[in-house]
């Protein structure tokens, strides 16, 4: 008799704190401060940005596929919403001295969608399966590979050819990722798992229906592994269902009229209204992604002549940049260390404050006339060409003319890759786990992000270094040493941005915040009733 | 008249192959490459490799184009770069949308 007059003052007191921290701009903080415990079942509708494309993790090559990927499978390991890497269907993993193989100690209580069991030998098969297939996706995530070997059934060892420390940071994401491999041989042909991969994973969600371009049905695995810190079991949802809507204000707009209850991308021009809308919660948190500007430095191309690239970076005005044309969503950038990441140093401001006397006096310097050169933007997007606007301004301050021309998206992509592009080109980079993946590849010697066609042997030094020790000190150390030299002494590119993961829900939908890879971990969300 | 007609649509045979060769050399020979786009944020070489063979995009253009051509009048119209859904897949799901639109509203 006494609890059922308590109730209604505890759902008064969940509402009032709910409606509280609904009308609370949370930007940058953990979720919304609510002490209401959370209660199972109900549905929720997820607006998403495109239309997900490959199913299989080993096909994936698109950031929204990972959306729909996180919800069914689990991988090896997984992230926190500090971007530390946490225990996942491992419960525990050692590195051998010698840096050379990894062993890991699996779940024991987890089966897939599709009743099988989940083991040592289904691990080793999923990597050999993304290591071997033809056109595999993940054969680059996991080179470092060299055999997969079954201690027991709960143990599995990853001999590896060289010591390679951005492993670990590989498997959380989809070269970790175990698929049922009885669901996969069931299918009649890879095309068809692809696309209907049901009952495949481990996840705390089980694929029910996909139907292209309309929608896609996540139920609740009942029988998933997670519990909740008082122990009970996740999910608490029985039901997502997954809309693809391309236009960010429409999909805005879903989550204000109630037809969706969450969104991960928020146009930054619409952000000011939904913070200080009431039934909404707004949340952000630095990710691992970032924009640059990127020279070609080849013999014959103007930014040959590194002391240009550098003119320009102390000439640019990256606080001007994030206000105007992200309406300050971002944090602003130098380097390829994202806020999120282990090494990453919050002192290292090396171009704080424009400095267009100081460019001038760079390229006086070097004594071959006024710097003028080009910037290739993607054609057809209005965003774009408003930045490179904004910049091209900023640099006449500097007395450094920049023409702006645009191109087709394919076509500047193929210059790129070639290197033949003049003068400068700006294409995004969606960010990795590991310090590692945002780095290496783009600024290693002939690596193939390595657009701006960038050689420095200290570099090289450095980012070697980092891979080989698993020691997080001695890493840190080593990648920021190379930052220094690639951002500032020796400039590879000029960095201004590092993007942020952003997560809209209405206020009834508690439990989830955002983290730094940008995907929503259904499993913790649950409606308040 | 009815030979007027037969002609006519005799003569759409050609006519049709012709556009076909046209509209398949003109997207062929514009800049870029689509397997870049299509590897989205890959770039080891022997990734596209992969991707351009997968695609038959290392065969010469006459010979993309006879297979191409083989695959259209089957039915095949390949899979859309962006979303790797069927071609013919993602018309005859529009289709039923766009005569519903196009026919007067009762």
């Amino acid at each position: 008799m006494r609890s059922a007059r308590v109730l209604p003052l505890i759902a008064m007191l969940a509402i009032l704190v709910a409606a509280c921290a609904g009308g609370q701009p949370t930007g940058g903080g953990a979720a919304s401060p609510s002490t209401a415990k959370a209660v199972p079942g109900g549905a929720v509708t997820f607006a998403l940005e495109d239309d997900p494309i490959d199913f299989d993790p080993l096909r994936s090559r698109a950031f929204i596929d990972r959306n729909v990927h996180y919800q069914i499978y689990d991988s090896i390991v997984r992230i926190d919403s500090s971007g530390k890497i946490v225990p996942w269907l491992a419960e525990k993993w050692e590195v051998a001295p010698d840096g050379k193989t990894i062993t890991f100690t699996l779940r024991k209580d987890v089966t897939y969608h599709d009743g099988s069991v989940f083991d040592a030998e289904s691990v080793k098969w999923n990597i050999e399966r993304y290591i071997k297939t033809q056109g595999s996706a993940r054969s680059g995530e996991l080179a470092s590979v060299d055999t997969v070997q079954v201690v027991d059934a709960s143990t599995v060892k990853f001999n590896l050819k060289a010591p390679f420390a951005p492993l670990l940071a590989n498997l959380v994401d989809r070269a970790g990722m175990m698929v049922s491999r009885k669901a996969f041989e069931a299918a009649t042909s890879p095309d068809d798992f692809t696309r209907k991969a049901f009952k495949a994973g481990t996840g705390p969600f089980m694929l029910t229906e996909a139907v292209k371009n309309d929608h896609i049905t996540l139920e609740k695995n009942p029988s998933w592994w997670g519990k909740d810190k008082d122990g009970s079991a996740l999910p608490y949802l029985d039901k997502i269902t997954i809309k693809p809507i391309t236009d960010s204000s429409v999909r805005t707009t879903n989550v204000r009229t109630g037809d969706a209850h969450v969104a991960n991308s928020i146009a930054p021009k619409d952000v000011a209204g939904v913070k200080t809308e009431s039934g909404l919660v707004y949340q952000e948190k630095p990710a691992f992604g970032f924009n640059s500007l990127i020279p070609n430095r080849k013999p014959g191309f103007v930014f040959n002549e590194a002391r240009y690239i550098r003119a320009v970076s102390m000439a640019i005005d990256r606080k001007e940049i994030l206000d105007k044309v992200y309406f300050g969503i971002g944090v602003v950038g130098y380097g390829t260390i994202a806020p999120s990441h282990f090494a990453y140093d919050p002192s290292f401001k090396p171009f704080e404050k424009p400095d267009p006397e100081g460019a001038k006096r760079l390229v006086q310097e070097v004594g071959k006339g006024p710097l003028q050169f080009e910037v290739l933007v993607a054609a057809g997007d209005a965003l774009l060409l408003q930045r490179a606007q904004l910049i091209q301004a900023q640099l006449l301050k500097a007395d450094i003319k920049m023409d702006i021309v645009q191109l087709q998206f394919a076509e500047i992509l193929k210059l790129q890759n070639d290197h033949t592009f003049k003068g400068l080109t700006d294409i995004g980079w969606s960010g990795r786990i590991d310090p590692d993946g945002n780095t290496y590849d783009h600024v290693y010697s002939g690596r193939p992000f390595n657009d701006s066609a960038y050689s420095n042997k200290d570099v090289d030094k450095f980012l070697d270094e980092q891979r080989a020790t698993s020691d997080q000190e001695k890493r840190k150390a080593a990648l920021r040493a190379a930052e220094k030299i690639y951002a500032v002494d020796d400039p590879a590119r000029i960095w201004y941005r590092f993007v942020v993961a952003q997560l809209l829900t209405v206020a009834k939908f508690k439990g989830l915040e955002p983290y730094p890879d940008q995907i929503i971990r259904f499993q913790y969300g649950w409606l308040q009733k | 008249m009815t030979q007027y007609i037969l002609r006519r649509l005799l003569l759409m045979v050609p006519v049709a192959f012709l556009v076909t060769v046209i509209v398949f050399t003109l997207i062929r020979l514009s800049p870029g490459d689509p397997v870049l786009v299509f590897a989205g944020e890959e770039r080891d070489p022997e990734a596209l490799d992969a991707l351009r063979h997968q695609y038959g995009l290392d065969q010469p253009m006459p010979v993309q184009f006879v297979v191409w051509l083989e695959h259209a009048v089957q039915g095949d119209l390949g899979r859309s770069l962006r979303t790797r859904q069927p071609v013919l897949e993602a018309i005859t799901e529009r289709l039923p949308k766009l005569s519903s639109s196009a026919a007067p509203r009762s």
